[in-house]
Order: C-alpha cells, then structure tokens, then sequence
C-alpha cells in the first residue's frame, strides 16, 4: 500500500484542504448524530420545535423498551440466519469459481468473466416479479431460504471478483511446488489457496453478509409471516402505524447497525486492499 | 557420520498414474454451483421477464394474452412512464457525477498522511453499515417538517423561515433525495477509489517532485490517468447501482406524491404489486435493462480497452 | 536414480523459440548444470523436464520412461524453487511431509522420513516454526529437505542459491556439493552464476539464445571453448578477444591485427581468413619496463586496476580495443600508465569472427608444423 508522500504543496492549500475534509466528514456524520440523539428522547421530547441536540433525560431505557415494542429479538435472529446463510451459500459456490477463474486455463475463461461483471448490471429488484413468480411455483414463498438464494445471488458478481482477484495473488510457484507434491485441484484449493487466501476470502464473505444483512425489498416481498421477516423489514413497520415512534425506531435502527459496523471496522483494512485487487487488475 | 538419508522402507508407494481431469472438465465442475445459482435466479427471472413483458399477466402469475410489443407501446405513451424514465436519467446522473467528485476529492486526502486519518476513514464507514432503508427511514424523520432536524438546520443558517413540507413537495423532496443518494454512495465509492490511489506506486510521485510537479499538476497528469480504470469502473458500477435503488425513495415518498417522485423501479414496483399490471412491470424491467446495456458497451468502449485479463 | 535423456528438445511461443533442438544425456548419479545469461532457455528447459513447461517438440526420457505429457507429479522428480516456494501456511513439518502425505504415505513412515532427512540438513529444531519465522538459509534447506524426502528419481534446481548472500551461497554450495556425494541423485541445477557451475558440476552445459552452445567437463569448457560465446562466458576475468586475421607465410602462421604493432605467431597453422583471437588476462602479462615471460604483443594505457588480492588486473587501451591484463600486484602501476604487455602465445583460442566457432588447426600441407 503506497501513501502519498508529504505534498510539498502550500502550507495554506494543505490546512484549507484538511479542513475541507473534516466538513464533509461532519456533514457526512451528521444524521447518525441526530439517530443517536433521537433515540434517546422520550415522546414528549420529539415533538419539541426547536429540536434539542440532548434531551433533559436521556431515556437509555428506550433501548430496553424497543425489544418488547417489536419483536426485535426474533427480527435480530432472523436478519442472523438470513445473512448468514446468504453468505455460506455464496461462499461455497464463489469460492471455487473464483479459484478456477483465477487459475485454471480454459477456453471460454474471458467470457465467463465478462458474464459475471455483466450479471452486476440487472439489479434483482428488476427482476422481483419473476423471482417473486418462480418462489411461488417453487413453494418457498415466506421461508428463509426464498431470501437466501436470492441475496446469495445478489453478492454472487462481487464476491466472485474479488476472490478471482485474491486469488490471482498467490505466487505461482507454490502452486507448482504443490503440483509437483501430487496435489489435485480441489486439495489445492482446500489445502493451500483458502488458507493462504484467507483475508480476501472474510472480506468478500462480510461483504455478501452485509449484503444481505441491509437487504429490504426482496424480504418484504417474499416474507410476510413476522416470525420469519428480518430487521430490514422489522424496522419498518415502526412506520405506517398511526404514529410513528421515531424514538423506538431509531433505537432499533442503531442495535441493527452495530454489528455490521463492528464487522467493517474489522475489515477496514482488507475491504481497501481487496477492492484494490479487484479493481486495479 | 550422518547416516544415509532415508531408508529404503520409506519410499512413497508407487502408484498407477491416477487419472487427471482436463483442466476444461475441471473448469466446468468447478463454476458449475455459481453457474447454476446464477442460472436460476438471474438468467431464468431475466428470460422469464422478457416473456411476461409480452403478455397481460394476472397478479398470480399467469399468462392470460399474448400481446406482443403492446405493453412496451403502452409504455411509450404513458405519461408517468416518461415522466419516471427522465426523472431517473436525471436522478442517476446528478447523483454519479457528485457522488465521484467529492470521493475522489476525499480519496485523495485520505491517501496522505494526517493525523487522525484511521479515524475518519472508519467513520466513513458508517453510512455505508447502515442499510438503505435504515438511511431512508432517518432522513424522513429529520424531513419532518414540524419537529425535524431538517428544517431546524435550514432555519438556523438562515435560508427560510418557512415551515417545509420536504417530502409533500415534489420540487424538495427529489433534490433531498439526490442529496441522500449522494450521501450513501460516497462512502463505498471512496474506499473503492482509495484503493486505487493505494496501488499507485510511490517512486512515481517522488519522481515527479523531483520533476518539479506538485499538488495539482500532480494530480492531473499522474494520478488521473493511472486511476482511469478504477474511477471507470467505479462509475458503471455506480450508475447502475443508482439507476436500479429503490430503499430511499421508497422509504420515503413512495414516488409520491402522485408519482411526482417516481424513478423507473419505483414505478415498476407499483405498476407490479399495486396495479397488478404485471405484462408493462415487466416491459419496464427490460427498458431499464437495455438502457443499461446500452450504457455498459458506450461507457466501456470510452473508457477502457483491457481491463480483463 | 534414474538417467535423464533429452531429445531434440524445443519450446515456442507462437513463432517465438526460447529453447530450440536441445539435445542432453544425463547419467543417473550425475550432476548437471545449466548456465548462461538471462533468458537463454535455461530455466525453461528445467521447467519441460518437470512438466510445468508444455514442451513443443522433442522427447524427455526419466529412466527408460518416456514422459512427454506426463503430469508433473508422475514423473518421480522434485525440484528447489529460485522462491523456494514454501507453504507459508504450513509448519517446516508439514512442508516437507505434505508431498509424502499427497501420495498415501502411513503417518508413522513419514515422521521417520521427514525426521533423517530434517537431521541431514540439521533443520530439527525448525520443524515446528512457520516459513516467516526462519531466515533466508533456513528456508532454502527446507526448500532443500522437501524435494529430497520424496527420494525422487532427478533433483531439479532453479538458481536455487541466488536469494543467498554470498558468504551463505558459498558455505551452501559445498553444502550441495556433499549432499550430492551422499545421496547420489541425478540432478539438474541451473544458475546464471558462472563460478557456480563451474566448482559445482560434474558437467556444464552453456546456453545461449534457447539452444546449447557447448556441454562438456567445466575445465574443457575453460580450456577448449568451443565458441566465443562460451569463451567470454567461462572464466574470470573476461577474456579478451581482439580483431583481425590470420595469415600464413611459408614456413609459419601469424595473426595480424591493428592492435598489434607486429603479427604473432600462432602455435600452429590455421587455414587464412579473418578471425578473432582470444587471450585470458591471465595469459597476458603486463610491466611498466622490463620484460616479462612471453612474447611482446604491444603497449598500452592503463585506464584502471583491479586487485583481487593474490593477483591485480590492469584494464588498457590498445589502438582498436581494450584489454585486461594480469601485473603484479606490488607493480605499483597506476591509471595512466603506458605498460608493455607479454602474451603466452600458446594459450591462444582462434574462433571465426561471423560464427563465432572454434577455429581448428589444420596440417600444414606438405611442411613441418610450427
């Protein structure tokens, strides 16, 4: 990774510049500072004009509250089994397409790689009524696995990019030194290029789990049963009621981030080498 | 006196030549699950699209009349299809071309070294953690127009006084609305381009200082053009991830008021689930579609000739 | 154990031939060695006898057994990568058991295995430690102890000492040397390291251009070099090669040069032509005044000195060319100088100057032979 050396630019030109960037990072920051504010006020307080930053109490309590306003915990655990399984799904079949992407020679290699970058141009939201036909005929209709397959699919493109990438950067010599050890293709893959690839391999999986994870179209069309639905929907039937209880909302809205956050930052790192590779070569 | 290396006994086994698969047999196997997972629930709903956009299709699913290119000229003169199509082009455009302007400008900051850059480039994260319709939902809220946050922030830097209806006048809600887009993409398109700028290499720079090239001469004529393959990348990916988003206006307006605010998907999703006129939803799936086809060969011809190996 | 045979061995890519009508018998037991310059087909070659290169055309035979289009894992050869390649995600352990485990070998045989050939190498107190952990030697005789735990038919190596500083390279190359004894495994080794394959082969095999300029004993190579190419590739420093033709008069063979104020005399007849004449710096003598043994070839001005210690080379300028010249070391001649140089005349190589080749003598039709 190269940082740009010091800029022997101007001292004013640098000073103006950084100062610029901690505006935009204010104004980006902003609306998670008025969730966090918002979350903590009681009813009375939201309707205060103008609006206060702190409220007089803070009600920690609302984030109590907010699991019995909904059943956010059943939310939480299905958004868990959702992801997770979108992304073990994806996982299995990208991985070995990535790896024969990346290493094998075949006729046919270039294409298939302009397919999967040209799959990433039909949104599945374009597609929800013959997704939503075929669940019905297949009879998944309100079940986990409806979601599952499609966000797995929805991943698909930019998991298997990037762990072509990845795995394109493993030095070929260890591959030939394994050849030369008697090594077949599906122990190469298991023995050698998932371990050493193992980075870049969390990365595209975080990135089909938080895929998955934010994904709201495809879980309110096809799960309507509130024990099966996810946060994403979850969340959304704080509104539509007669009132809307932005206090609960938001509250909601931050224990539904949290992990995902949580995951980023862990992969902070890896996601910009990783989409370094996948974009630069 | 070391012995003699290895003895006889541990010779590995000899074995009949195993048979090897070709590498094409082994190509196949192994794209084999990704392809047919795509196959499914890509290629088939694509083909399946494509069939419904020619008939009248009822709410289960059914085709019930063939009607050839009949929806797609329904569409034509549809003056809320139109209104969406246009609406989108603008929507895609305005929020890509800002969108790229600011990451690139916040890429090339967080490319150098500065005190607390660790700290702003995680909170930069956090937009993008959050999931659209979470985004969708908290702007909403601070577009209320008697308690939101929105209205107060106009108030105080003393633009109007006025009592805004952000999301009941379609003139502020699209602008809000791009604002947002903007907002959410600019993080994921940062890290994208800050990556690229990360695998420039750094002789190049020290040469050019020593070239005498500094600051923005720097910019211009070294960095742009060894990012071109990241920012064109960066950017197909953008206009059709924003042509094809549906949580934010969704969330908010609904494309109303009265499809004031409708991009294509929106309408689409209507025309499908609301008005139950399956055959046009579909018509439209496909004009987005080829709109975006269109755009992908145009874009890639401009700017980039072998970025696949 | 087994012999290598290679025949008419080529590699193209399109039109492009990197390695062109090899042909190389191997003996079981021997070790070979491959030098020549960057991009002479050297590693290239050793990769077609592994089976990672896809050969063009010809024939490689391991043993009697022909292995053109044998996968690389069946044809019984190992090979120390120039990387060493190292799993890097494996312990030493693993590393020099994997190839062992591939072929369905019982645990208990391969911890005997990886065990007498980790004390031959003195690696036992690695054999938990990961490739990071171990140094540049370190690594390169694990490199080392997995090619040679799989008891292979041929050893191949790709310059496997080049990442080596040079006090390591030297202490490692007799280290090979005395594995080599021991174990008596066919080996091809390939270096762009000219003083490598020289103290290490039992033959070299000069190659230039992707086909073998000459192979034979190191010495040979040095005394007899069959081409100017393999004269300035072979012995340190360069040998000198100086312009001109060669001339017979009645009774005697000269060679006339616009380096030379006189003709030499050669040691024997050579057929009349253009030709280009050879002398090591070793051959050539060079004082400030006086004389030395040899026959006087001419004067020229030092432009710069070598001391290697035990013996100093002086660079001149002749009137067409330069030359290295041997002076003693206490000479106390300096840059600038104007030396008299002395040549041993009979350790002249004659090569055609448009070939390349060794120039042979002829039998003088008809007269005694100088």
């Amino acid at each position: 990774m190269n940082d740009a050396p010091y800029d022997a630019g101007s001292r004013l030109m640098r000073l103006a510049s950084l100062a610029l960037l901690w505006i935009i990072l204010v104004v980006i920051l902003f609306p998670f500072a008025e969730m966090i504010s918002t979350s903590l006020k009681s009813q009375p307080d939201l309707a205060l004009y103008p609006p206060v930053w702190f409220p007089s109490i803070p009600q920690l309590g609302n984030f109590i509250e907010v699991w019995s306003q909904v059943p956010l915990a059943t939310y939480l655990k299905n958004s868990v089994i959702i992801a997770g399984g979108s992304m073990v799904l994806n996982g299995i079949v990208a991985i070995p397409a990535g790896f024969a992407l990346a290493r094998f020679r075949f006729p046919g290699r270039q294409s298939f790689l302009y397919a999967v970058v040209a799959t990433q141009m039909f949104s599945p939201v374009v597609l929800l009524l013959a997704t939503f036909r075929m669940m019905f005929s297949f009879g998944l209709l309100n079940t986990y696995w409806s979601v599952i397959f499609v966000n797995a699919t929805t991943a698909l493109p930019f998991t298997i990019w990037m762990l072509t990438a990845y795995f394109s950067t493993i030095p070929r010599e260890i591959e030939e030194a394994a050849i030369l050890d008697n090594t077949g293709r599906w122990r190469m893959l298991v023995d050698h290029f998932v371990p050493i690839a193992m980075p870049g391999i969390i990365t595209a999986m975080t990135f089909a789990f938080v895929i998955a994870w934010n994904e709201f179209l495809f879980a309110v069309t096809f799960i309507t049963d509130q024990d099966l639905r996810p946060l994403t929907t979850g969340i959304y039937t704080f509104v539509g009621r007669t009132q809307t209880l932005w206090q609960f909302l938001m509250a909601a809205s931050i224990i539904s981030i949290i992990p995902v956050f949580l995951g980023f930052l862990l992969v902070q790192r890896r996601l910009v080498s990783g989409l370094a590779a996948g974009a630069v070569k | 006196m070391t012995q003699t290396a290895v003895s006889i006994d541990a010779r590995p086994p000899a074995r009949a030549q195993r048979r090897r698969l070709s590498e094409g047999a082994a190509a196949i196997l192994f794209l084999a699950p990704s392809t047919l997972l795509a196959a499914t629930f890509i290629l088939y709903p694509i083909l399946n699209t494509f069939a419904m956009s020619l008939f009248r299709v009822d709410q289960f699913g059914r085709f019930k009349a063939f009607r050839g290119l009949a929806n797609y000229l329904g569409l034509a003169t549809d003056p809320n299809f139109t209104a969406a199509l246009w609406r989108t082009v603008v929507w895609t455009a305005a929020v890509v071309i800002v969108t790229t302007v600011i990451s690139l400008f916040l890429a090339v900051m967080l490319n150098g070294r500065f005190r607390g850059r660790a700290l702003a480039r995680g909170l930069l994260l956090l937009p993008w953690a959050t999931g659209l319709v979470i985004v969708g939902l908290l702007w909403r809220w601070m577009a209320q127009p008697d308690f939101g946050a929105l209205g107060h922030l106009v108030t105080t830097l003393h633009i109007t006084d006025q009592r805004l209806e952000w999301l009941a006048k379609p003139n502020l809600a699209f602008p809000l609305m791009v604002w947002i887009a903007i907002w959410a993409s600019i993080p994921p398109t940062t890290l994208m381009l800050l990556a690229g700028l990360q695998s420039i290499e750094r002789d190049l720079y020290e040469a050019a200082a020593l070239d005498g090239a500094r600051g923005f001469v720097v910019f211009r004529d070294f960095t742009l053009p060894l990012l071109r393959p990241v920012l064109a990348v960066s950017i197909l990916l953008n206009v059709v991830f924003v042509f094809n988003s549906f949580p934010i206006i969704w969330t908010m307006t609904e494309g109303g008021p009265a499809g004031a605010t409708d991009t294509l998907v929106t309408y689409l999703y209507k025309l499908g689930f609301k008005l139950y006129n399956v055959g046009s939803a579909a018509a439209v799936a496909i004009v987005i579609f080829l709109i975006l086809l269109a755009f992908a060969i145009v874009h890639t011809r401009l700017m980039w000739r072998n970025v696949l190996r | 154990m087994a012999s290598l045979s290679l025949v008419n061995l080529s590699k193209a890519f399109d039109q492009e031939h990197v390695v062109s009508d090899v042909n190389l018998e191997v003996e079981d037991g021997e070790f070979v060695v491959l030098v020549g310059p960057s991009g002479c087909g050297k590693s290239t070659t050793l990769r077609m006898i592994a089976g990672l290169e896809q050969m063009t055309g010809g024939t490689i035979r391991i043993g009697d057994k022909v292995v053109n289009g044998v996968h690389p894992a069946d044809r019984n050869v190992a090979m120390v990568f120039q990387s060493y390649a190292l799993y890097p995600h494996m312990s030493v352990y693993d590393n020099l058991a994997y190839g062992l485990k591939r072929r369905r070998m019982a645990a208990a045989e391969i911890a005997k295995s990886v065990a007498a050939v980790a004390q031959m190498l003195k690696i036992e107190g690695l054999l938990k430690r990961r490739p990071a952990q171990l140094s540049g030697g370190q690594r390169q005789r694990v490199a080392l102890g997995r090619a040679i735990v799989r008891q292979p038919a041929v050893f191949l190596m790709d310059e496997p000492l080049s990442n080596l500083d040079a006090k390591l390279r030297v202490d490692m190359r007799a280290e090979l040397a005395r594995l080599h004894t021991e174990l008596k495994v066919t080996t091809v080794y390939v270096t762009h390291d000219q003083v490598e394959a020289m103290t290490m082969g039992d033959r070299i095999v000069v190659m230039n251009g992707g086909h073998i300029e000459q192979a034979g004993r190191p010495l040979d190579l040095y005394r007899q070099p069959a081409s100017l190419f393999v004269a300035r590739f072979i012995g340190l420093p360069e040998i000198n090669i100086f312009e001109g033709a060669i001339r017979r008069d009645d009774w005697r063979t000269v060679f006339v040069s616009p380096d030379f104020p006189a003709p030499l005399p050669l040691p024997a007849a050579y057929r009349e032509g253009p030709a280009a004449l050879g002398l090591r710096p070793q051959a050539l003598t060079g004082v400030a005044s006086g004389m030395a043994g040899g026959t006087a070839i001419g004067h020229g001005d030092v432009v710069a000195i070598e001391h290697h210690g035990p013996e100093s080379f002086a660079f001149c300028r002749l009137p067409s060319t330069s030359a290295t010249v041997e002076v003693a070391p206490a000479s106390g001649i300096a840059i600038g100088d104007r030396i008299a140089i002395f040549a041993d005349l009979g350790e002249v190589h004659l090569f055609d100057p448009a070939s390349g080749r060794r120039l042979e003598p002829v039998s003088a039709s008809g007269g005694p032979s100088t």
